[in-house]
């Protein structure tokens, strides 16, 4: 039955009938309205979706659940690759995904948390390459929330600009000189949040981390840039 | 506070989450079996022992240091004088714990008599006995002056709550063959030289 659905030819009939859940997803995580016509993001989320529906039997997770991280990575990516991405920020008290993740049947639920373990497996031996260990992180402190988000919008704007990632990523070179370039903040908290923002860089840049990418309650902020 | 995340690691007693809002803490880990990473798990965020060190570290040094200040307080406090009367007049000025806070010479005698002792942080009596002993030496107390059996005199202001042991008083009158007069704020004590 299943697989009837997302075969080829019920496809478009599939996705038609999801176009409330596409557009949902995108405006929410756009946090605006959003038109068919007007606004890229929905053709990049139905693009997303159509992706899911290809390589949804490489999963055992609820198809939604599934659809929803597909569709949060391919706006991040968007928005990484637009020349002028709005401010992203971090949504404090987000329920959007917590009902999703509340609606999974108990199998879904252990086969997303059996693949988010293996994620996460592969996330700190990533880690252990940079000398990162959760520990460093554990104990950075964030009283301010803008301080969080203007990380995020660094690391956005470091995955934009290929050879400063490169050198962070690949050379392992962290020049606080170049990074605060892309932001406005002091080099001084560049230097303290050195490991933290290593962290993120490697959940926003990579495609492998789509289960933790998907969980962080990233969105497009209030005032757009 | 309660807090929500995807398990990164965990231990008997805590597990190691990262929130939606992609910040790492530290939760108990209260559930049988433990929750095993990659699972969605809530609970009371641990107050770090670290933090707990510190706090204690901080309250104990506090402590420390309004009982140092209370101390130095204390110490410098004057709380009563005594007048030492040796042919000349000495005013010393005494805290609670009966030590010399501070000397005050009232003629040109006295401050030639004081000028080399060094009576701060003295008790009382130690003070009164070094008095004593440079007055002898300097002739202010000769030996007919002791002969004639005079007395030295010593008038000590009001001291509320503070005890004052007058008994080491009879060792000075006889060590420096000397009577010695003690009006404790009217109440007279005599010590006379004891062979």
């Amino acid at each position: 039955m299943e697989h009837n659905i997302f075969s080829k030819d019920n496809r478009n009939n599939f996705i038609d009938k999801n176009r409330a859940f596409i557009y949902d997803t995108t405006c929410y995580f756009c946090n605006r309205d959003l038109d068919w016509q007007k606004d890229d993001e929905l053709n990049i989320a139905l693009i997303a979706f159509n992706r899911a529906c290809e390589s949804q039997e490489e999963t055992k997770s609820s198809f939604f659940n599934y659809a929803y991280m597909l569709i949060r990575s391919a706006l991040i990516q968007y928005y990484i690759k637009l020349e002028k991405s709005p401010l992203l920020v971090f949504e404090y008290g987000s329920k959007n995904y917590s009902d999703l993740l509340n609606s999974l049947s108990e199998f879904e639920i252990y086969f997303d948390n059996k693949a988010r373990g293996l994620e996460i497996a592969l996330f700190t031996d990533e880690l252990k390459n940079y000398s990162i260990d959760y520990k460093n992180i554990v104990s950075l402190e964030f009283t301010d929330p803008a301080l969080k988000n203007k990380i995020l919008n660094l690391v956005i704007n470091i995955c934009k600009t290929e050879n400063i990632k490169n050198e962070l990523l690949v050379d392992k070179i962290y020049d606080v000189n170049k990074l605060s370039s892309l932001c406005d903040l002091d080099i001084s908290l560049l230097k303290k949040y050195r490991k933290y923002i290593i962290m993120l860089l490697i959940i926003i840049s990579s495609d492998d981390y789509l289960y933790l990418k998907s969980f962080l309650s990233i969105k497009v902020g209030d005032s757009h840039a | 506070m309660l807090k929500t995340g995807i398990v990164l690691e965990t231990n008997k007693t805590s597990v190691l989450i990262i929130s939606q809002e992609c910040e790492l803490y530290k939760i108990n880990n209260k559930h049988k079996p433990s929750p095993k990473i990659g699972d969605i798990y809530t609970s009371e965020v641990c107050r770090e022992t670290k933090t707990l060190y510190k706090i204690i570290i901080s309250l104990v040094s506090l402590a420390l240091i309004i009982a140092l200040v209370l101390f130095i307080i204390n110490k410098s406090q004057v709380r009563y004088s005594a007048v030492i009367d040796v042919n000349t007049s000495i005013e010393l000025r005494l805290n609670k714990s009966n030590d010399v806070v501070n000397v005050k010479p009232l003629s040109n005698r006295a401050l030639t008599l004081t000028e080399n002792l060094n009576l701060k942080h003295k008790s009382l009596n130690q003070a009164i006995l070094l008095i004593l002993e440079q007055a002898k030496k300097l002739n202010y107390i000769d030996e007919d002056y002791t002969n004639k059996e005079k007395n030295i005199s010593i008038y000590i202001s009001s001291h509320k709550n503070i005890n004052i042991d007058f008994s080491s008083f009879q060792k000075t009158a006889n060590s420096c063959n000397i009577n010695i007069t003690i009006n404790d704020y009217g109440v007279e004590h005599k010590f006379t030289v004891k062979n």
